[in-house]
């Protein structure tokens, strides 16, 4: 990104691409191309994860997102393997002072029988930002996954200012098609009565295991200030709860006891905590 | 004649009286009333303008404007219930949406409404069963059906959604009969705005409370409502 003051001359257009193997049980990272701002982990194994998932924490060396920037994201995970990544902190998405924004764009590629949890932190709305956020997951036959995806809206100053707007879409394509498209455009101004004052949304899918809903639902109710509703699609093999919280804590309790909740169920077994 | 004729048609079938099923459904009000999240006049008028006029404005609208332009082509209209079924990621809405749609289906197929046996019928053949026949699809069909115009059919199907929403708050016990009338004239006003704005080219929703509410499981009390 050219930068000349507050003035952005450019758009920042920068892809990054992961793709993880199973070798001899366990599942390794066998390409990366992580460019700046992106930077990652280094893959790591927990001893009490099911079949060999590798674990992956994506970093950013910028501080945050900014207008300009078209930053985008490709995962492959090969047929049989396992990865579960995450963010090591929430990204936030930075005033855009009248620019055009920031555009996210995430391709989530997974071959016959592979496993993703793809669990970003929520996004931070500050006051003025724009976001055109688009995940994409291709499911392949008897694939799984676990996909997260939150906002909240902050203002640093008190002003009353909101984010600017938000687009954000989330679609699941199985080898037969399109199997769910979940999308909004929404002004910033909108978001208090939309979500009833809460100041954060989020949702917890799962793709390839619609009967782990209960369990998120059950593990979603017992977490203090959120609002949940889950919805099964049983005939796409879809599970989504969706949930409103009253701050970020809450928030993230209720996307770590869903996830956990939905590997577990999908596992059999627990999954090991993730420490940030 | 020719203008009047439409309007008419228009009445009756957005007429609560219209056999939809749409008395059925609260759209997760009876769950925020149960929750203590919904009291009076206010909260209804509140939940009405800030989630159940919005997601029709930026969902079921662009769905229903589609369909009236296809609606003699069977195969495009299949494809906008089809895209229709796949962004309904609320389970319980969409269940009601393909009731009230199939409801529609029969009772216009009955009384002779035009392209609508040829709906029902690509239906069939396409094999959809049950996950097929969106409100807003079938509504666009009725609509093209009874020569009425994109701003008829819109304010009509958008008139009608909130007078079911608020038939529902009157037989909640939120608000009284007289209530409901003066809140359906205070936001026909936000209901003008809306329709003054273009429609969407892509449909989207983010009323997360309402919607929220709609899918809750309820445990705790019997229910008046299928949403």
């Amino acid at each position: 990104m050219t930068v000349l003051g507050d003035m952005v001359l450019g758009v920042q257009s920068v892809a990054a691409r992961l793709q993880f193997r199973a070798l001899g049980g366990r599942t390794h990272l066998a390409r990366q191309f992580t460019p700046h701002p992106f930077h990652i982990t280094r893959p790591f194994h927990h001893p009490g994860d099911a079949g060999g998932m590798a674990t992956l924490y994506l970093q950013s060396s910028s501080g945050g997102v900014y207008s300009g920037d078209d930053l985008s994201l490709d995962i492959t995970v090969e047929a049989g393997a396992r990865a579960h990544v995450t963010t090591q902190a929430s990204t936030i998405v930075h005033d855009a002072r009248g620019r055009q924004g920031v555009a996210q764009t995430v391709t989530l590629t997974l071959a016959q029988g592979a496993r993703l949890d793809y669990l970003p932190d929520p996004a931070i709305l500050m006051s003025g930002a724009k976001l055109r956020n688009r995940v994409t997951l291709h499911l392949g036959d008897g694939a799984q996954a676990i996909l997260g995806d939150a906002q909240l809206a902050h203002d640093p100053d008190g002003d009353g200012r909101p984010f600017a707007w938000l687009e954000n879409e989330i679609e699941i394509i199985g080898p037969e098609g399109t199997r769910l498209l979940d999308r909004f455009d929404l002004a910033g101004a909108d978001w208090p009565a939309r979500t009833g004052g809460f100041a954060c949304s989020g949702m917890m899918i799962v793709a390839g295991g619609a009967d782990a809903g209960a369990a998120m639902h059950h593990a979603a109710e017992a977490v203090p200030q959120t609002y949940a509703g889950l919805s099964v699609f049983n005939d796409r093999d879809i599970a989504l709860i969706r949930f409103l919280a009253s701050d970020g804590a809450a928030l993230s309790r209720a996307m770590a006891a869903t996830w956990r909740a939905a590997a577990t169920a999908l596992d059999g077994q627990p999954p090991a905590a993730r420490r940030k | 004649m020719t203008d009047v004729l439409p309007l008419l048609r228009l009445m009756q079938t957005t007429d609560s009286a219209f056999p939809s099923g749409a008395f059925a459904f609260s759209s997760g009000l009876e769950t925020l009333r149960n929750e203590g999240k919904v009291r009076g006049a206010g909260d209804v008028h509140a939940i009405l303008t800030r989630q159940i006029l919005p997601r029709w404005l930026g969902f079921e609208r662009p769905f229903l404007k589609q369909a009236m332009e296809a609606a003699d082509d069977t195969d495009r209209l299949l494809e906008i219930d089809a895209r229709c079924h796949v962004q309904n990621s609320s389970d319980r809405l969409a269940e009601a949406s393909r009731r009230i749609g199939r409801s529609l289906l029969a009772v216009h197929g009955r009384i002779g409404t035009p392209h609508v046996s040829e709906f029902s019928a690509a239906i069939a053949q396409a094999g959809r069963g049950t996950a097929a026949g969106y409100e807003p699809v079938v509504q666009g069909v009725v609509a093209a059906g009874l020569g009425l115009s994109p701003l008829q059919a819109q304010a009509g199907t958008l008139n009608a959604a909130a007078m079911a929403f608020v038939s529902a708050a009157v037989r909640l016990g939120c608000i009284g009969a007289i209530e409901a009338q003066s809140l359906l004239a205070q936001v026909a006003p936000d209901m003008a705005r809306g329709l003054a704005e273009p429609c969407p080219d892509r449909a989207g929703s983010f009323s997360p409370l309402s919607e929220i509410a709609a899918v809750r499981r309820n445990t705790t009390h019997a229910s008046l409502f299928a949403t």
